[in-house]
């Protein structure tokens, strides 16, 4: 499945949700929050949300800032 | 007067504070400096960011030194924002991370100056407050502003000392006096602080609370220089607390003037 995350594209194989996606680019579960197109998706959807080709991911975590 | 500045204990919303001083966590020059700094300061209340996932600095990781510090509460802000729907994700992003319902809410859409949007803070702030949220704007020192934000449900309002980073110190102190004579919610000054008087300045003055980044972050010993803003925000509250005298344009001498060593 062709997906962009963090504007890059990229092919995502291990299965086909968010939950899936994210320990196979190796974030940590408990310290990123994702946006679907722009939409935050609670941690709680993250197993049962459904991604289909095209979809733009953004996964954030904290950083130092003022 | 100020009645929350004028209270022992800082609240803003449903949250209390020990400390008046509230730290940003950027610019330090390790996790270690930033928790150290933040020990020193005895701060209860601290800034975050977010930026993107990288595999590359998957290590850079502030969550675990965050998340050690026992009686430290997080602040998600919104820097990156643009605009006020931008400005919404990022602290639904924020809270998702921190679980705190408290928002820095800052929309700066120029990076060369970084001051704040007024517009699109104000309608961010609305949409915040409907959802829930914490508000504490960032905003440049206009009262006109301050009373329109805390007319729609903010918790606090943040006006700036001068620009972000910048150590020009308070600048706007006219503009602050009338905000502080005006509001009625705690009333933080934000940015551009340099050293710890101009802190202690800003607590005689009538502020809730003083945040302070750059000043302590880039100081050669951060630690030290958070426990001497401790201080100074220490000292200008119980100034101010204590009473400042007026000024007078006339001496008014403080030891006797009988003229007992003159020959007549």
């Amino acid at each position: 499945m062709k997906l962009h995350v963090n504007g890059k594209p990229y092919e995502h194989t291990a299965g086909r949700t968010i939950g899936t996606l994210l320990p196979e680019i190796g974030a940590f579960p408990d310290k990123v929050a994702v946006l679907l197109n722009d939409n935050v998706v609670k941690r709680a959807e993250w197993q049962n949300k459904e991604l289909k080709d095209g979809d733009r991911i953004e996964i954030l975590m904290l950083a130092a800032g003022g | 007067m100020d009645m929350q500045g004028g209270s022992e204990i800082f609240k803003i919303g449903e949250y209390t504070f020990k400390s008046r001083l509230i730290l940003g966590t950027g610019k330090f020059s390790s996790a270690t400096a930033m928790v150290d700094a933040i020990h020193a300061s005895g701060s209860n209340l601290v800034t975050v960011a977010l930026r993107r996932f990288n595999t590359e600095y998957a290590e850079d990781d502030l969550y675990g030194p965050l998340a050690s510090m026992k009686g430290v509460m997080l602040m998600p802000n919104t820097s990156g924002a643009r605009n006020a729907v931008e400005a919404v994700k990022a602290a639904l992003l924020g809270r998702e991370l921190t679980g705190s319902r408290m928002v820095k809410l800052e929309i700066h859409p120029n990076q060369q100056h970084l001051m704040p949007d007024p517009i699109e803070t104000y309608a961010a702030a609305k949409e915040l407050v409907a959802q829930g949220f914490v508000v504490m704007p960032y905003i440049a020192a206009d009262p006109v502003l301050a009373k329109r934000l805390e007319d729609v449900g903010c918790a606090s309002v943040m006006p700036l000392g001068s620009a972000i980073g910048s150590g020009q110190g308070l600048q706007t102190s006219g503009m602050l006096s009338i905000i502080l004579r005006e509001s009625c919610v705690p009333v933080i000054l934000d940015a551009g602080l340099r050293s710890p008087s101009e802190a202690a300045k800003a607590m005689e003055m009538g502020c809730s609370a003083v945040l302070v980044n750059s000043a302590i972050a880039v100081a050669d010993n951060p630690a030290e220089m958070a426990a001497a803003f401790a201080k100074a925000v220490a000292a200008g509250f119980q100034a101010r607390i204590a009473g400042i005298m007026s000024p007078s344009e006339r001496a008014s001498g403080t030891s006797p003037l009988t003229s007992f060593l003159s020959n007549g």
